[in-house]
């Protein structure tokens, strides 16, 4: 039973056009070709990152931390107040209007005393400035090291200057050196990076982060499979291309260094734009209709590059809104996908002074409680 | 004469009708008349031999239109396409019935649409339900106790309505076991629906172990048809089934609360439109144009449902909301 299910999942004709298969992708006169078992690889490699990434948070991020001057504002913590402590931890950080009278009672502070509490609460949770400097600091490292390795790789092939060669001689391309690195290394780094996620600091476009990762990992070890490499490679690049510039701005932006954070911004915004993502497009799905018949395994990967640049056009459009944001005339800059700091009043009285109706003044004192990431 | 095997997906049908069906079905395979006629096979087999081998084949390739390439038409079912045509021509002119290819009436081809008004009232459908979802969002607060479940219920719907409309734009062995396998899961994710309102709310348990026990069934099903046998008749019988328990739940319990809720009439005329319509499945005619078959017109006829079904679900998640904040215990 279980073979015949494993027959009809890795069939011929679901992951091959019309005249090919699995036989076609075996080792012949000397030549090597993917093989599902080299997949394994990406454990250890995975592995190898989560450690390495520790030791560089340790030693590189810190001290640059440090020399660029990341520095956490002060933030005021909530006083200790055991009933809503409990209600904290246990129900929600959230909590609903009712919930909020029947606390209200209960601590005999004033609602609005008690939304402030939960408020500040809520605020000492958020992950410092620090962590998310080591955190990009790692991802530019990396993909810095893995764009101009890859460009290095492939700027000497012939189809990095024509798309259309990566169909050349399908499915027999021979697997080179190069290529099997750079597919391990970049899986092993997903792989690592979705290991991470329940350490790492969370977002606002948490789920479209996930849904990246689990395209992206999906892509790369099918097309490894059914020797799609070259065009692995090239789109692998691509995506690189703009990274680095984004988490470079990000640590600048971390360290508060505003008019570098906004020049590379911007320099990002262009290139995320501008990458050839319809050329890819192009030469994956529209390119194989004048050759193949269609198949299975063609909507399969088609369907996640267009999952992939659904997403990509999310992420234009958030950085768009942040560009226009911090063109001339508005001076704020923060992280759209950074989850806000919620802003603070000066007032201090917390749940033991007696209640009194004061009116609240937020002007001056906003100014000095600019939401900042 | 070709017994009409009528390719029903989504099916709820009364019980004798169903027999009738049962026993129709049992005969017919996916090999129709017209595809077993000499003429038919002949002509194929000499296209193919001229068009489809060598140069012309790459020709054809090359010039084909993207559109009909993205949806797997090759240069084969163009063959049997046109031969189609010529078949259905020689059987008119001879004064004989329009016959079935392959389980199907023939249809004219529209861009790559290969049942343009099925594929058209699958969406529209898709559509309905949709907009009904994102006015069920928008009117329904998220505490509404079923409000996670008819929200699962809606994309376990707009799924179903996507594959059948890609199943009526290109006939491939897997689009059709998608539309089959999904339809299936609609009814029964609505039997778990029902079971969440009438019994699940107050003893959650019961439409646990009712789900798990759906699951089953439905694992069961598709590995059958799968791996064993994907048997016509069998798939038949199952939906018609599962439709009958779907819909006697929904209407007894409905009938049982006609005085208490006043919004019940709109459940018990959903379940009687949507197995009345059903019937439409059983006028099997060549179709009209060659577009409008009795398929597509069950299709098109259940679109306005979909608005009453969804009224009726808001209604009664706004009713139960309001219960529960009263403290009134939920029936």
């Amino acid at each position: 039973m279980l073979s015949r299910l494993n027959e009809l999942i890795w069939a011929d004709w679901i992951w091959f056009p019309d005249g090919y298969g699995w036989d076609d992708l075996k080792d012949h006169d000397g030549k090597v070709f993917p093989k599902t078992r080299d997949l394994w690889a990406v454990l250890p490699v995975a592995l190898c990152f989560i450690i390495i990434r520790q030791i560089f948070e340790q030693t590189i991020a810190l001290p640059l931390a440090t020399l660029l001057g990341v520095r956490d504002k002060h933030r005021v913590c909530a006083s200790p107040n055991p009933v809503l402590e409990s209600h904290f931890c246990s129900k929600s950080k959230h909590p609903t209007q009712g919930s909020i009278e029947s606390l209200s009672k209960q601590t005999g502070c004033s609602v609005r005393q008690v939304q402030r509490w939960f408020r500040r609460r809520r605020n000492e949770d958020r992950p410092s400035k620090l962590k998310k400097f080591q955190e990009a600091s790692w991802r530019f490292t990396f993909y810095l090291l893995a764009f101009f390795a890859g460009l290095a790789v492939l700027v000497n092939k012939p189809w990095f200057h024509d798309v259309k060669l990566v169909w050349e001689n399908f499915p027999k391309m021979p697997l080179l050196t190069s290529q099997y690195w750079y597919y391990m290394i970049e899986l092993g780094f997903y792989v690592s990076l979705i290991f991470s996620v329940a350490s790492d600091v969370k977002r606002k476009d948490f789920k479209e982060q996930i849904v990246h990762h689990v395209a992206t990992i999906l892509l790369i070890s099918f097309s490894w499979l059914v020797n799609y490499i070259r065009a692995g490679t090239l789109i692998m690049l691509v995506h690189d291309a703009s990274d680095y510039l984004m988490e470079s701005a990000k640590m600048f932006n971390y360290a508060g260094w505003k008019k570098t954070c906004n020049f590379i911004f911007t320099v990002f915004a262009a290139v995320f734009i501008i990458t050839p993502w319809m050329m890819i497009i192009y030469a994956t799905g529209v390119y194989p209709l004048s050759l193949y018949p269609t198949f299975f395994g063609f909507y399969f990967f088609n369907g996640l590059l267009v999952v992939l640049l659904i997403l990509h056009i999310f992420w234009t459009g958030l950085i768009l809104r942040m560009v226009i944001k911090f063109l001339p005339g508005n001076g704020i800059v923060e992280d759209e996908r950074s989850d806000k700091e919620e802003t603070e009043s000066d007032d201090e009285d917390d749940c033991s002074k007696p209640k009194n109706g004061h009116v609240q003044n937020g002007h001056s004192v906003l100014h000095n409680h600019k939401k900042r990431d | 004469m070709a017994s009409a095997f009528p390719r029903c997906t989504s099916v709820r049908l009364p019980m004798s009708v169903a027999v009738i069906l049962l026993l129709m079905s049992v005969t017919a395979v996916q090999s129709s008349q017209g595809d077993k006629e000499p003429v038919y096979r002949d002509c194929v087999k000499l296209c193919v031999r001229t068009n489809c081998t060598g140069a012309r084949l790459l020709g054809f390739e090359s010039s084909q239109p993207h559109y009909m390439a993205l949806t797997g038409w090759t240069c084969r079912d163009d063959c049997r396409y046109q031969c189609m045509w010529t078949t259905v021509g020689l059987y008119q002119a001879e004064g004989y019935r329009v016959p079935q290819f392959h389980g199907k009436w023939p249809f004219v081809r529209i861009l790559c649409f290969e049942e343009p008004a099925s594929a058209l009232a699958s969406l529209l459908n898709g559509l309905a339900c949709l907009l009904m979802m994102l006015r069920y969002r928008s009117t329904v607060p998220r505490q509404s106790p079923m409000y996670h479940t008819i929200n699962a219920f809606s994309l376990v719907s707009l799924n179903a309505w996507l594959w059948s409309t890609v199943f009526h734009t290109r006939d491939t062995f897997l689009t059709e076991k998608m539309d089959y396998f999904c339809a299936t899961a609609v009814i029964l994710y609505s039997i778990y629906l029902c079971c969440v309102r009438t019994l699940g709310l107050r003893r959650p348990g019961v439409s646990s172990m009712v789900g798990a026990l759906l699951i089953l069934a439905f694992t069961s099903h598709v590995s059958y048809l799968t791996f064993i046998r994907f048997d016509y008749g069998y798939n038949m019988a199952a939906n018609v089934s599962i439709g009958m328990v779907n819909m006697l739940w929904w209407f007894c319990w409905c009938w049982q609360n006609r005085r208490t809720l006043p919004y019940w009439w709109k459940c018990g005329l959903v379940v009687l439109l949507l197995h009345g319509l059903a019937l439409l499945e059983l006028l099997d005619f060549p179709p009209l144009l060659w577009i409008l078959d009795a398929h597509a017109v069950w299709h098109l006829s259940t679109i306005p449902v979909h608005f009453l079904f969804y009224s009726f679900l808001i209604d009664d998640s706004l009713y139960l909301l309001n219960t529960e904040k009263l403290g009134v215990k939920v029936e």
